[in-house]
């Protein structure tokens, strides 16, 4: 008989005679049953109808007991009940509650049943609080962390919390497959959803689909699956039934999570396809999964997103222009090359010529109509934009005198605007990330690809920040304008911070904490004491002592949306990863999981609004206002009346 | 706990993949039992042992991509001593660490009193092997610094790299092990008696 109550699995076994003597012998499972869960709606203890209180009659005549002393009443010992598991637990008021089904024994231990009393009578016997200590007792016990069950067909081990009004349970570590199959029985559907106590198993399914990349790969998580869709004629009813909206229902939030990023794999497709030809089949014999099929039609339809366009070309052998843009072309603004005097043609005298790595290789040059496309970030060769007779654009950059010519455009620039313009960029690009992005680079050896393109491109915009501050700063050759440029950075980084963009914020802050950037004494003398202490301060957030004590807690302090300092999101993610260990034995262990889906999560709490921001929404959107002059100045009269 | 101004600050550097987060995750394991979190202020902290008390032993490991480790001035100018790491498997990783080696040598002003490690990490991938032993050593020397062989992976040389790294300091005498037994190098240094300097 298998009784089933908030996925707490429990196997009995129970022999067919109903005979005292009979030893309990269920050392591999363990459960819990404390009064609080009579309070919950859908508790099936409460029901008076089903076979519980049937199973637990039964139960408590095959179960031996233990003799409790309460205040009063020495001769009569009373016994609340419980059995040995493994692992204790006290069997308390639900029993009592329907009615009485104690069993009581008197203190000689000899044979007999004893009599049966109402719940009145132990309550009263024992006391309220006892009883309700020993509730909490039967908490306490169960809390065995180092426990492991021995038996690996058990579903999941798992262990109690020990304050009842938390998690009831945590799953700690199971097959791949068991944890799966647990999911989708822990499921709620759509009617059931919201309520506290599926808060930890939706917290569960979130974890698993963010994090089972690491311990089996996305083909076998669409076969098994498939494996749990029950098929014409493996099942019936109302459990089938059951069933199949779960798995539905399990993978729109699959989807959901993932939106456009699962739609390139090709075995997610063709997996999607077959449960869908599936849920059509099955619609003549259940129509009500018409429903779940319609979010499902939705799902397949959803159209891909535009996504950001990155592209590098080489000006001259150490210089490069970085370009995003969301629309498929790039419009270069070749104004921004510094020129070289005389010698500098428009643009329809340059072109663009494809240069592999090696020096051997051949040189290329693009026409028109060529297209050159990389999947990674580390492209086989490089662009480089040159004259039509192949000579390079750009002098070398060593050269003073042509440097001394080149303008500071930035110096014209206000400098809350770059901020403003840098932040909108990483925005779009931060974004596009998926959070399964995270786990891919982590688990890969080849970062870039098209699984973690946004991330990488991310990830490559703060070198490039950072790398640009520098570029900027050392091309300057005029010791004043030099200074100058220092201030502008400063205070552009002060922006982002303000921004809540920490991304761009570090990548400044580095960029001026360079080696190359800080030796230059003689610019830092001449910056203004203000804008020195501002950098400073800045600094501060970027140390890294005690594990980035500093950022980790202003980060945290700061209201989202906010964009993180996503290369110490991902040390920590590796970290993590590499600190702990996927398996324990064969069951996956589900606590580095649910570690690094939290990192993870990180990701959509930045991204989301906060509600705190509705009410500032409210109060600029619906203004109080007195439309009367008359009446106005006689409330300020009455504030202040003429002398 | 807040920074004590007797904390030495040890800092990791080497281009993407060498392994020099594995190396430190290695060392700092030990101390973590069964979870390992690495969010908190004492994940890369360790006690040790310090002249006659004791003090913390602070890893500071370079965040940044692969491409392009930030490499800070707090950090350097911050740091008692300095672990540059390569991998025997790429010469390039090697190639990188000179622009690292002169960024530390710029802000210092000296190495002559700095502990400075070149570690060569994966030594357990012996087929696959591009630098060999001997051109390690011969970097070490021109740079006037130690070096040691190691591999995060089989748990080679990783206590002996902080241990040897922390005996090169001459202004404290540090050891790992906190019950006052000293290796044979530390007994020399015990005769000169070195105080713990506030740095």
């Amino acid at each position: 008989m298998l009784i089933f109550h908030y996925g707490v699995f429990v196997f009995l076994f129970l022999p067919p005679l109903v005979d005292q003597r009979v030893v309990f012998s269920d050392s591999n499972s363990y459960y819990q049953f404390s009064f609080e869960e009579c309070d919950s709606a859908s508790c099936e203890f409460r029901s008076n109808e089903g076979e519980w209180p049937e199973a637990v009659k039964l139960l408590v005549q095959l179960a031996p007991y233990v003799q409790f002393r309460s205040g009063g009443g020495a001769n009569s010992p009373v016994s609340a009940m419980s059995w040995d598991c493994g692992l204790r637990y006290v069997f308390m008021p639900p029993v009592l509650q329907l009615g009485g089904v104690c069993a009581l024994r008197d203190g000689g231990g000899g044979g007999g049943m004893g009599s049966m009393c109402g719940r009145e009578e132990l309550t009263s016997r024992l006391g309220l609080e006892a009883v309700q200590r020993l509730a909490k007792d039967g908490c306490r016990l169960l809390q065995n962390h180092n426990y492991r069950l021995p038996d690996r067909n058990q579903a999941v081990s798992k262990e109690d919390c020990c304050d009842p009004s938390s998690y009831r349970y945590v799953v700690v570590s199971g097959t791949p497959l068991k944890i799966l199959e647990h999911l989708l029985s822990d499921l709620r559907l759509d009617d059931q959803r919201g309520a506290p106590e599926n808060r930890e198993s939706e917290m569960l399914l979130d974890d698993f689909l963010l994090t089972y990349l690491v311990f089996m790969s996305t083909h076998d998580l669409c076969q098994a699956l498939l494996g749990q869709y029950p098929f014409w004629g493996q099942e019936e009813g109302k459990d089938a039934l059951f069933r199949k909206r779960k798995v539905l229902q399990l993978v729109s939030h699959w989807s959901r999570l993932y939106k456009d990023f699962l739609k390139e794999e090709e075995h997610v497709r063709s997996f999607m396809k077959t449960l869908y030809r599936c849920v059509l089949e099955d619609l003549y014999e259940f129509p009500t999964l018409e429903k779940d099929l319609k979010e499902f039609q939705k799902l397949l339809r959803r159209r891909q997103r535009a996504s950001t366009c990155y592209c590098v070309f080489y000006i001259s052998p150490i210089s490069l222009i970085s370009a995003m843009s969301t629309t498929q072309t790039f419009y270069i603004p070749l104004g921004w090359l510094y020129t070289l005097g005389s010698n500098y043609h428009y643009h329809h005298q340059l072109c663009l010529l494809l240069c592999p790595l090696f020096v051997s290789a051949e040189r290329r040059v693009l026409q028109p109509s060529d297209c050159v496309y990389s999947e990674s970030l580390t492209p086989q060769g490089k662009l480089v934009a040159c004259r039509r007779d192949l000579t390079e654009i750009l002098p070398p950059l060593t050269d003073s005198a042509e440097l001394s010519r080149r303008p500071v455009r930035l110096l014209g620039i206000n400098t809350w605007d770059v901020a403003a313009a840098l932040t909108h960029l990483d925005w779009s690009l931060f974004k596009s990330i998926h959070e399964q992005e995270l786990v891919y680079y982590t688990l890969s050896r080849a970062p870039g690809t098209g699984h973690t393109a946004a991330l990488s491109v991310l990830l490559q915009r703060c070198n490039e920040v950072q790398q640009w501050v520098m570029s900027e700063v050392l091309m300057c050759v005029s010791l004043n304008k030099r200074v100058q440029l220092l201030k502008k950075f400063i205070k552009i980084a002060a922006h982002c911070k303000a921004q809540r963009n920490l991304n761009s914020a570090f990548a400044i802050i580095m960029g001026l904490n360079t080696a190359a950037v800080s030796r230059l004494n003689q610019t830092w003398e001449k910056c203004p004491g203000k804008f020195k202490k501002l950098f400073s301060e800045l600094e501060l957030i970027t140390d890294p002592s005690l594990n980035h004590k500093a950022y980790r807690e202003a980060f945290k302090r700061m209201k989202p949306p906010k964009i993180p300092f996503m290369p110490l999101l991902l040390k920590d993610i590796t970290f993590i990863h590499e600190g702990n260990k996927t398996f324990h034995d064969n069951l996956v262990n589900f606590e580095k999981l649910h570690m690094i889906a939290d990192t993870v999560r990180m990701i959509r709490h930045c991204q989301s609004d906060q509600p705190g921001d509705a009410e500032v929404r409210a109060s600029v959107h619906y203004l109080h206002i007195i439309d009367n002059q008359q009446t106005l100045f006689e409330l300020s009269h009455k504030l202040e009346p003429r002398a | 706990m807040p920074e004590q101004s007797n904390d030495y600050r040890v800092v990791v550097f080497g281009a993407g993949g060498v392994g020099k987060s594995s190396l430190v995750l290695r060392f700092v394991k030990g101390t973590f039992r069964d979870t390992y979190i690495p969010t908190v202020e004492d994940t890369y902290r360790q006690v040790i042992s310090c002249d006659k008390s004791v003090c913390t032993l602070q890893i500071t490991d370079t965040t940044g991509s692969h491409q392009f480790p930030a490499m800070q001035r707090l950090s350097i100018s911050k740091g008692h001593a300095f672990i540059l790491v390569y991998s025997i498997t790429s010469r390039q990783s090697l190639e990188e660490l000179k622009p690292i080696y002169q960024q530390v040598l710029a802000i210092k002003g000296t190495v002559e009193s700095i502990p400075i490690m070149l570690v060569g990490n994966k030594s357990d991938e012996m087929a696959q092997r591009e630098v060999e032993t001997k051109e390690g050593e011969a970097q070490a020397t021109s740079w006037k610094c130690a070096f040691m062989e190691t591999s995060a992976k089989t748990n080679s040389n990783v206590k002996e790299l902080f241990q040897e790294l922390l005996s090169l300091e001459k202004k404290r005498d540090m050891s790992l092990s906190i019950d006052g037994k000293r290796s044979g190098k530390n007994k020399r240094a015990d005769k000169l008696k070195g105080k713990c300097s506030i740095m």
